[in-house]
């Protein structure tokens, strides 16, 4: 799965994941400073979805009787 | 005067055939009296004033809401004489009539359903979180619904609406809403949710709201439902049976999805904790690393300290030893001829020239006697 195609309910998923690693696991510095990374880089996708995504308004042509 | 006879039945006949001619359908007012549900299928009851009663008959599936003696109703009938002579009307639809009946018809109705536990809190989904794919049941021009347009557009992004126009008062309504909620249901792509929607109106203009058959879709639809029917007065019955209920149709915008500022502001929160977390853990592993420094420096001074004493004690001892600490308490150090410490009887001999070494000097001697000790 492409970084783009990731639905933003998928990306904040994954950061939630991340801040849960953090608050139970035994932290090595290492894994620590890469989770960081992405966990920095899936706020800004986020943030940046949230600001250009827009909505679709269909009326549906269905005829109830 | 020439009259044909008629046999009874034929009798009968007639006069039926004359007041279907005659009264198709009549609407006649009056209070409800012995009612009551025979087998589960036939509704008996009589329709009464002051001076005069007609026995009424209905089937059960004919009757959109429960009635109760005392009560004033209105009803769509035809008359006619049964095969023993009586004198019915075969009724098509009853209708409360004032307030009062009214009132308690929905009552009535609330009781009902109730009991058969359609507004259990426990039956009641919760909204998805986050939802992108949402259906909308409301009158299309109306204010309620560019409301909820409007409010959704300032808050979020991302969100598919499909839209199905209905009336949401008058007599179709309950028919093209209950249509609308089954059209979503059915179709095989269902949305998360669905919202129904109507701006405010008088109590009167939300009376499709607390319709039986419409109250029942709602409770029945598998597809989680929100209601935003606007007014300030009652609650209806679709609000009591929905998955949740809003107000108005802004308010169930407001709950169906974030406001993009706020959640903004959360994700903020969780950079900032990541990096909290990630700050924290390099000044602990710095500070674990100072202790152990600062414990290995103890160790050797440790270690160190017990070098010093061993020293220390090597050094005494040694001075102790030292020749030169000897002569200084008073010895001193006899060589002979040869250079070589006197030490037995044999090591000089008489008339031999010794050298003494004292602390401070050294005497040139020669040897008067020499005993064994």
């Amino acid at each position: 799965m492409s970084e783009k195609n990731k639905s933003l309910k998928e990306r904040l998923a994954e950061l939630d994941q991340i801040l849960e690693w953090f608050d139970t696991a035994d932290i090595d510095l290492d894994e620590a400073m890469q989770k960081f990374e992405q966990g920095t880089k899936l706020a800004e996708d986020i943030k940046n979805d949230i600001a250009n995504l827009e909505n679709k308004v269909e009326v549906i042509k269905h005829k109830i009787d | 005067m020439d009259q044909t006879v008629l046999q009874v039945s034929d009798f009968l006949a007639l006069t039926n055939q004359t007041l279907e001619y005659a009264y198709p359908s009549v609407l006649v007012e009056g209070e409800v009296a012995s009612f009551k549900i025979s087998k589960g299928k036939f509704v008996f009851f009589d329709l009464k004033d002051q001076s005069g009663l007609v026995n009424c008959f209905m089937m059960i599936y004919g009757l959109r809401q429960p009635f109760e003696d005392g009560m004033r109703v209105r009803v769509l009938a035809q008359p006619r004489v049964t095969d023993w002579g009586k004198f019915s009307l075969t009724v098509r639809e009853v209708l409360p009539v004032g307030q009062g009946s009214i009132k308690r018809a929905l009552q009535l109705l609330k009781q009902k359903l109730e009991k058969e536990g359609l507004f259990d809190e426990r039956r009641k989904r919760v909204l998805p979180y986050l939802p992108e794919r949402v259906g909308v049941v409301s009158s299309i021009e109306s204010a309620g619904y560019a409301d909820f347009i409007k409010i959704l557009n300032q808050r979020w992004g991302g969100v598919s609406i499909f839209s199905l126009d209905v009336q949401v008062q008058g007599g179709v309504a309950v028919d093209q809403i209950i249509g609308a909620i089954n059209y979503f249901n059915q179709s095989s792509d269902p949305p998360e949710a669905i919202a129904v929607l109507r701006g405010g109106g008088s109590a009167e203009d939300l009376s499709a709201f607390n319709d039986e058959l419409l109250v029942r879709a709602i409770a029945a639809s598998r597809v989680p439902i929100i209601v935003g029917v606007g007014h300030e007065i009652d609650t209806t019955l679709a609000d009591l049976a929905a998955d949740v209920r809003a107000a108005t149709p802004s308010n169930a915008a407001q709950i169906l999805f974030p406001d993009k500022n706020q959640f903004a502001r959360e994700v903020d929160q969780k950079q900032k904790r990541l990096l909290d977390i990630v700050q924290n853990e390099i000044k602990r592993v710095r500070i674990t690393l100072h202790h152990a420094v600062e414990k290995m420096n103890m160790d050797m001074e440790l270690s160190l300290e017990k070098y010093y004493v061993q020293i220390k004690r090597a050094e005494s001892l040694l001075k102790q030893l030292n020749p030169n600490l000897v002569l200084q308490r008073g010895y001193s150090l006899v060589r002979n001829k040869g250079s070589k410490i006197v030490k037995k009887v044999e090591d000089v001999s008489l008339g031999e020239t010794i050298e003494i070494t004292s602390s401070r000097a050294i005497i040139t001697a020669g040897v008067v006697d020499v005993r064994e000790k």
